[in-house]
């Protein structure tokens, strides 16, 4: 596999990395050399995926002489898991801490951010409700009760497109009297609260920036937050196993912004599983980390394509940058020719047309495609969305339906595009 | 017969690992025979009962009016005192319903009971609780003393969903009888695990669901004596219960029809008698005997480890559920199940199990429960003690 570039590897230490894996008996089984030079080592290393962490959690992790009772008894790792049901979802190991250390290392990096970052800071949180080991506050929780150090969780419905008017304003009155600096949501979820305020016309609470994160960002509901709140909007790249790697800048391009952490990009070249069409700097990206020592992953893949912009950023950052996320490799819609489409490519073919506020492409036949969408005002983009989708499908059939709402996944979040 | 081979579910892996399935106090697992029923119907016989007149009507017709022979059956019942329900929710419900209850009048029931015998009464009238025991099961000697002239059922578990410990039928029925008070006895974790003989038990009404007995969900059964059934209003009108319907009034069917307003659940009903062949089949003494075994294992194998409490622990005489509090600081119940599901493929039960008063008198905020039926295996029951042992050692 042909590597589009690597992130991170100005702080990667080869001898960190092999100290902290050493003797995890998940990586006894897959042994590596440690060669001079970070790129030598890099491609020394076994790749892993989520089955591996399945198979191996707990006693993979366990080094010797550890039981997994007494290391969570002990509180300086914890469990945490990922989202989802558990055909796709994990059980990982969290050194106590590291998550909200090596995010706010990233966020403190930010050129925008960073410096606005003060001791008051607090932030709004919007996504599917808080519901870890300890708490789980849905149903009629309180303010107060949804309120954990400097944040305040908005969110008690496990389905937001159930939201009724009166969840969507007390969300909003709350946001009013907590007086947050920044809210950090899902896009989804950000741009129904965006919609109601601007239908009901109420004053919007003026948020210094704003965090997009916890699932692809459709750039229809990213232009419907920008339009509302008037602020900056920043994606943010993570996965709850692996750490977060990416933070949008002022430009529009992602930044590596990983603590103890290297991303590879290895292309998806034609011909790979017969996928045709997708540009050259696509691929996968492929997290090694070490800073979180309970669970350190050697060339993780997390299934998730990025494109690559290997020019400097006009914010005037070094390095390489993620251009665009392209989705899911699992969402990739694939046509009889071996041509593939993205939820990226996707989502850029509709975005801009006049009043869509949501879909679902899903691929009903080899080549049929149906999209469900709802509208956003009185002008039906049903006839647009098939003429805009044809222009890239070619011959392939495509239904517009127009829907009241999209459901989302019983972990909460959304897919924009679902392969046969 | 290999039971086990009977459950085409369990034929699946987990993330590549096989299927050990503790959840059947959730709901229990169908086997073929059950599956056929239901295709059956739908390809064979679907029509409407008690009222087409064609082969395929007559046709469901029976086999709708076989099922309610074959609970009696597996009951000791005689058919016109078997009403069909959802479940044993629904069942309670509508004797709560329909027994012309006042808002001071009492129910006896213990705290141990699911939300299904407590919910429908605490909704209605005053709800006395027999207190429990230092072991944490209820104290049925001070039975007596609770009874008070305003009492007007006492109601029972058969089978605890939480400890796995049968009620003490016994000592309720003496009393309920020698008060004259009717006795109801919950069921619905019973069916899978002992035999339920409603002369022996000597209650006045009984009720289960068909999905814990190896039949479908959205079936039960509600077991009246004929001479309370009589007594009650049935509290749900329509078609289907009446005998006349005048623009002046109804005049509605006899029991047990009176209680089946609206079209039933006729393929479920087949489901549920394909179900109880299939568990008398097997034998319910043999059944028990099971279930009782597996009870004794897992109690045997939890028993000592230290990282967890067992619920109602002094008492080994149980049937196939144990619940324990897990007891390591960090780990909840609920990230226990998820680890025994995702790195096991063992799937148990996490939370308060629909009994929270239950849980709150014993201090527990959520236990993991392992829950056996005719299926499980003893290989089974020593993987889950296994993988209990590898992530609390």
């Amino acid at each position: 596999m042909e590597i589009a570039a690597r992130f991170g590897t100005d702080g990667a230490s080869p001898r960190a990395v092999h100290d902290v894996v050493k003797d995890l008996p998940i990586y006894a089984d897959r042994p590596f050399c440690l060669t001079d030079g970070t790129d030598g080592f890099l491609d020394a290393l076994p790749f892993m995926t989520k089955a591996d962490l399945r198979r191996y959690f707990p006693h993979g992790f366990l080094r010797p002489g550890t039981s997994f009772a007494s290391l969570i008894a002990s509180k300086k790792v914890e469990v945490v898991r990922t989202s989802g049901t558990s055909s796709d979802r994990l059980q990982v190991l969290w050194d106590a801490d590291w998550w909200e250390r090596q995010e706010a290392a990233a966020l403190k990096s930010h050129a925008y951010i960073g410096p606005r970052m003060t001791g008051e800071y607090t932030e709004a949180v919007l996504t599917t409700p808080l519901c870890s080991e300890s708490v789980c506050k849905t149903g009629p929780a309180t303010m107060e009760e949804r309120r954990v150090d400097n944040l305040l969780f908005l969110n008690t419905q496990h389905d937001p497109s159930r939201w009724t008017h009166s969840d969507l304003a007390r969300m909003a009155d709350e946001i009013d009297r907590f007086r947050p600096a920044a809210i950090e949501a899902d896009p989804v979820y950000l741009a129904v609260l965006a919609r109601h305020l601007r239908d009901s016309r109420r004053p919007v609470f003026k948020f210094d920036w704003i965090i997009l994160t916890y699932e692809f960002v459709s750039a229809i509901d990213k232009t419907a937050i920008r339009g509302l709140f008037g602020c900056p909007v920043f994606e943010f790249y993570g996965l709850t196993e692996a750490g977060v790697f990416f933070l949008e800048c002022p430009k529009g391009r992602h930044h590596f912004c990983g603590s103890d952490s290297v991303v590879e990009v290895f292309r998806v070249t034609e011909g790979d599983d017969g996928w045709r069409g997708l540009p050259v700097n696509t691929g996968e990206a492929v997290v090694t980390t070490w800073g979180n020592s309970a669970a350190p992953l050697l060339r993780y893949r997390t299934g998730d394509l990025v494109t690559v912009g290997v020019d400097r950023c006009a914010c005037g950052a070094p390095g390489p940058t993620v251009l665009s996320f392209e989705g899911r490799i699992r969402d990739v819609i694939k046509l009889p020719d071996g041509k593939v489409f993205t939820p990226r490519l996707i989502d850029d073919t509709l975005f801009g047309i006049p009043g869509l506020a949501q879909y679902v492409c899903v691929q009903e036949g080899p080549d049929s495609m149906r999209v469900d969408y709802v509208s956003d005002g009185p002008r039906d983009p049903g006839g647009e969305i098939v003429s805009q989708l044809h222009s890239i499908l070619g011959t392939a059939r495509v239904a517009a339906r127009s829907a009241p709402f999209i459901t989302p996944e019983q972990s909460g979040k959304y897919r924009t595009a679902v392969p046969l | 017969m290999s039971i086990r081979s009977e459950f085409p579910i369990l034929n699946q892996t987990i993330h590549g690992m096989p299927v050990t399935y503790l959840d059947s106090a959730s709901t229990s697992l169908k086997p073929r025979c059950v599956l056929e029923a239901i295709r059956k119907y739908y390809e064979e016989a679907t029509a409407n009962v008690h009222r087409s007149t064609h082969l395929f009507g007559e046709t469901a017709t029976q086999g709708y009016e076989d099922a309610r022979n074959r609970a009696a059956h597996f009951l000791n019942a005689r058919p016109d005192e078997i009403v069909f329900v959802r479940n044993t929710t629904e069942a309670v419900n509508l004797v709560a319903l329909s027994l012309r209850l006042e808002k001071d009048d009492e129910i006896l029931i213990t705290p141990l009971e699911h939300h299904s015998n407590q919910l429908p009464w605490a909704s209605k009238v005053k709800v006395v609780y027999v207190p429990l025991r230092p072991d944490g099961l209820p104290d049925s000697s001070r039975l007596e003393d609770l009874v008070t002239p305003r009492t007007k059922l006492m109601g029972l578990g058969l089978l605890s969903n939480v400890t796995g410990t049968r009620g003490d039928v016994e000592v309720w029925r003496e009393v309920a009888s020698k008060r004259g008070i009717p006795f109801l006895l919950d069921a619905s974790q019973a069916g899978g695990h002992m035999p339920m003989d409603v002369q022996k038990l000597g209650c006045d009404f009984l009720a289960f669901s068909g999905h814990k007995v190896c039949g479908p969900s959205g079936i039960g059964v509600l077991w009246g004596k004929r001479s309370w059934l009589e007594q009650m209003a049935p509290p749900f009108l329509g078609g289907g219960m009446v005998h006349e319907s005048r623009l002046d009034g109804y005049t509605v069917k006899e029991v047990p029809w009176c209680f089946e307003a609206g079209t039933p659940n006729v393929e479920g009903a087949m489901g549920l008698a394909a179900a109880l062949e299939f568990l008398e089949k097997i034998g319910m003494k043999n059944v028990e005997d099971h279930s009782k075994e597996l009870g004794r294992q897992m109690y045997d194998g939890l028993k000592g480890n230290r990282q967890l409490r067992l619920v109602a622990d002094q008492t080994s005489e149980r049937y196939g559920i144990v619940s324990f509090f897990v007891d390591i600081p960090g780990l909840s119940a609920e990230a226990f199940g998820r680890i025994m599901a995702d790195t096991y493929g063992i799937l148990l039960s996490a939370g308060k199990h629909c009994t929270h008063p239950y849980h709150d008198l014993i201090g527990f905020s959520a236990t993991v429960r392992a829950s056996t039926h005719v299926y499980t295996t003893e290989d089974e029951v020593n993987r889950f003690l296994d993988a209990v042992r590898e992530i609390t050692g």
